[in-house]
């Protein structure tokens, strides 16, 4: 099996995506549940470009991913795409509501870093499997979720 | 923090590169072995579901694989399996799972 997408943890640690060990469903739960905004505190997927295997991309090389960022039960998450050739980031939110309110700031941590997020923007692990899901089946942003330009 | 990845190391990570990775892992260099004669040397095996192993390579930094390095991965990955010996044992061995640090 050629892997076709990537996956990087904490920006120092990369390897393809497949299911030949463990299958690629697992592999995205994993790897969100276990963030712990310390040891693991950022993962991203992202693709190869096409018949390009992991050792032949450069590092900057994805321009496109999905990432998250914090700890299982409060992390970010981004999407960045190229609109018109130009990269746009998105934060991802839930739909806002009176309990879940789009308007006031809130903040994620992990290691030494800190962003600021809307408070409907404050997810968990659960949302992040089921955006990362989303996103690596090629299908839109799951209906009861929101996204804006950062 | 906009518009860039999250992962961006914000310290020097001190972990090996086996510990990122969660499946077994024998840290010893294997020597493995096509039918044609061809050799090539792992830095880890994956037991996979079917009984067959999965030859690891991390690269660090920019590096990648040598010609013959991929010439062999090729060959694995189209269904010639290679063989070593694992702590005495024969074994098969049918992908490649490419890893890299930074």
């Amino acid at each position: 099996m050629i892997a076709t997408h990537a996956m990087t943890f904490n920006g120092g640690y990369s390897r393809e995506l497949k299911d030949s060990i463990t299958p690629i469903v697992e592999e995205l739960r994993r790897a969100v549940f276990r963030l712990d905004a310390e040891r693991w505190y950022a993962t991203s997927r992202w693709a190869l470009p096409p018949g390009k295997a992991l050792d032949q991309v450069p590092y900057d090389f994805p321009v496109e991913y999905i990432q998250t960022a914090g700890s299982a039960d409060r992390l970010t998450m981004e999407i960045r795409e190229l609109v018109d050739g130009v990269p746009v980031q998105y934060v991802i939110g839930r739909q806002a509501s009176s309990a879940l309110a789009a308007t006031d700031w809130a903040s994620v941590r992990w290691s030494d870093h800190e962003v600021p997020v809307l408070g409907n923007e404050v997810l968990t692990a659960e949302d992040a499997f089921i955006l990362f899901s989303a996103y690596h089946a090629g299908a839109p942003l799951p209906s009861g979720y929101v996204r804006r330009p950062r | 923090m906009s518009g860039v990845r999250f992962d961006q190391r914000t310290e020097e990570d001190e972990r090996e590169p086996h510990e990122f990775v969660d499946v077994q892992f024998e840290s010893s260099q294997t020597r493995a072995t096509l039918p044609d004669g061809s050799q090539r040397y792992y830095d880890g095996l994956a037991l996979k579901s079917d009984g067959t192993w999965e030859g690891i390579e991390v690269k660090s930094g920019n590096a990648s694989r040598s010609g013959s390095q991929r010439a062999f991965d090729d060959a694995v990955g189209s269904g010639v399996p290679a063989t070593a010996m694992l702590e005495g044992k024969p074994i098969q061995i049918t992908s490649t799972y490419l890893q890299r640090v930074y």
